[in-house]
């Protein structure tokens, strides 16, 4: 049993150490040292729980048996025999949640350090400045939105070039909720309903790309509308855009000045790869990519730090992020063509 | 009494369903129209860029390359496509003289390493490469579109009431590889 308390306690410091390590990394080889930390501790990195185990069968057996004896001795169960039970089977379920969930911190600090990880390989930096989320906050209809209340919850900046076009971004998710009262009926305990009001709270989260340096005038594609619009419409020729998005501009003119066909069809391509699309471009504030999918930063981690060489394998590996890169590539398209379109224009 | 109300209602439904289809037909006739009127309005852009490529070919004497005939050529092309009718042939041709044209001057700049360096003639490349990939795009919009109008009048019931009452003729869609191949763009490739 002390073999078991040593190996415990030597985990616990060693896990300790990792979190802060992980913490503190800035680098892809900073998070390949904690693997390597990991690899050198001479034995599997799971909690020993035995002793749990065992504590936990001796109360539920406890329990048990002073049922059985109350049960024998009194011919009934007194209620301080429920209590005593009660307190045995609780005393059980502790140990055991215990056992399981410091083995579950051992997955959630892989998970840490992958998603770190996965930020450090895509150039992402998460950014904590509240002078930022406000600009943007401030300068996108989109974000125009909540009648309770409406944060930006994070923020990453990233930088992104392709053969023609480069630019720095923010990525965030922003979570707003709306209030409403809303009416509902209750039995009256006298065999009838009663109407009765309360008031609801509606969570939403949207996610998106903004890049301040995107000189354009104002426009918006929607398909998930926004609160606020610009004045005036303007539909392209395509029945399939037209099915999924509405686009609005400050002047028909500057809308079908962006909206060349070649814009259009990267938009019908965009729609079945992000969920309920929306870009708004502002002459200001630059472009605001916003979408409902919650998995652009997610990548699937195949190991963990119970393997410690598969997954320091792993986290040198580069981790792409697909749907992140392909939102990006559409941002340069439509960069390029907007380039072109402001050309066109001053000519 | 009962009878000619419910046969006035089966009517009167029957004609709201018949004038439904009826103006849903019409409605994607002219998206058809639209996208086609796009197509010229993206294949006509090269006109802005014809007065320089002549401005190249007379700098350079690009004349015995026949360049300035495939301009001609493609000059006239675009000049005989119409917004109002649907030519795909026509607009094949103008795509083909396109074509035609692009391979000339990557040939005749071989033999003019000065001018294959030119910014300006980097620019007009960029133009048009922009411009193709532009008419490439409207050509897949007005395909999507005549694909919906065909869908429109060859399905059923709608099939009956373009019989008679729209009588429209089905559209055939733009075929060209290398037009197509202009516009190269995809989020799917990826």
């Amino acid at each position: 049993m002390a073999g078991v308390a040593t190996h415990n306690n030597k985990l616990k410091q060693l896990l300790a150490e990792l979190t802060r390590r992980s913490r503190t990394a800035t680098t892809v080889q900073d998070l390949l040292e904690i693997t390597e930390l990991a690899a050198r501790f001479n034995a599997p990195l799971v909690y020993r729980n035995q002793l749990q185990y065992v504590l936990a069968a001796v109360f539920v057996l406890a329990g048990a048996l002073l049922l059985f004896f109350q049960h024998q001795y009194y011919l009934y169960i007194r209620p301080s025999g429920w209590t005593g039970f009660t307190l045995l089977m609780t005393a059980a379920a502790g140990l055991l949640l215990f056992a399981l969930s410091r083995n579950r911190s051992i997955s959630r600090l892989s998970n840490d350090i992958f998603t770190k990880n996965v930020l450090f390989d895509n150039q992402l930096k998460p950014l904590a400045e509240k002078d930022v989320a406000n600009q943007l906050l401030a300068a996108f209809l989109e974000f125009k939105r909540g009648n309770y209340s409406r944060k930006i919850e994070q923020l990453y900046q990233g930088h992104s070039a392709s053969d023609n076009s480069s630019f720095s971004y923010y990525f965030y998710h922003f979570h707003y909720v709306d209030k409403r009262r809303e009416t509902y009926t209750e039995s009256d305990g006298k065999g009838g309903t009663r109407i009765r009001t309360r008031t609801v709270y509606d969570h939403y989260h949207r996610y998106g790309i903004c890049v301040p340096e995107f000189k354009n005038p104002a426009v918006m594609v929607y398909s998930h509308a926004p609160e606020h619009k610009l004045p005036a419409a303007y539909r392209p020729a395509s029945n399939r855009f037209n099915n999924h998005y509405r686009v609005q501009s400050t002047d028909e003119m500057q809308a079908a000045r962006l909206m060349k066909p070649a814009v259009v069809i990267a938009f019908e391509d965009l729609y079945p790869i992000l969920q309920r699309p929306n870009v708004e471009l502002q002459p200001d504030a630059g472009l605001c990519l916003s979408f409902n999918d919650n998995n652009l930063l997610l990548a699937k981690r195949q190991y963990s730090l119970q393997q410690p060489q598969l997954f320091r394998q792993e986290i040198a590996a580069h981790t792409p992020l697909d749907k992140l890169h392909q939102a990006l590539h559409f941002i340069h398209h439509l960069a390029n063509h907007a380039a072109i379109s402001l050309q066109d224009a001053r000519l | 009494m009962t009878t000619f109300i419910t046969i006035a209602v089966i009517a009167a439904l029957l004609a709201i369903i018949i004038i439904a289809i009826y103006n849903g037909i019409i409605t994607r006739l002219n998206a058809v129209e639209r996208a086609w009127a796009n197509v010229i309005t993206q294949e006509r852009q090269k006109n802005k860029i014809i007065p320089a490529l002549e401005q190249l070919t007379e700098q350079y004497q690009l004349y015995e390359a026949g360049v300035m005939t495939q301009i001609t050529e493609l000059r006239s092309a675009l000049h005989s496509l119409s917004a109002d009718n649907v030519d795909t042939a026509g607009l094949a041709q103008a795509e083909q003289k396109t074509t035609n044209l692009i391979k000339g001057l990557q040939v005749a700049v071989e033999n003019y390493p000065e001018l294959k360096a030119s910014d300006s003639f980097n620019n007009l490349m960029r133009e048009i490469s922009n411009q193709q990939e532009n008419i490439g795009a409207a050509i897949r919009i007005f395909n999507q579109n005549v694909e919906d109008f065909n869908n429109g009048i060859e399905t059923f019931p709608n099939s009956l009431v373009n019989q008679q009452f729209n009588r429209k003729q089905k559209i055939q869609t733009f075929t060209d590889s290398e037009a197509e191949q202009g516009f190269e763009y995809s989020l799917k490739k990826q």
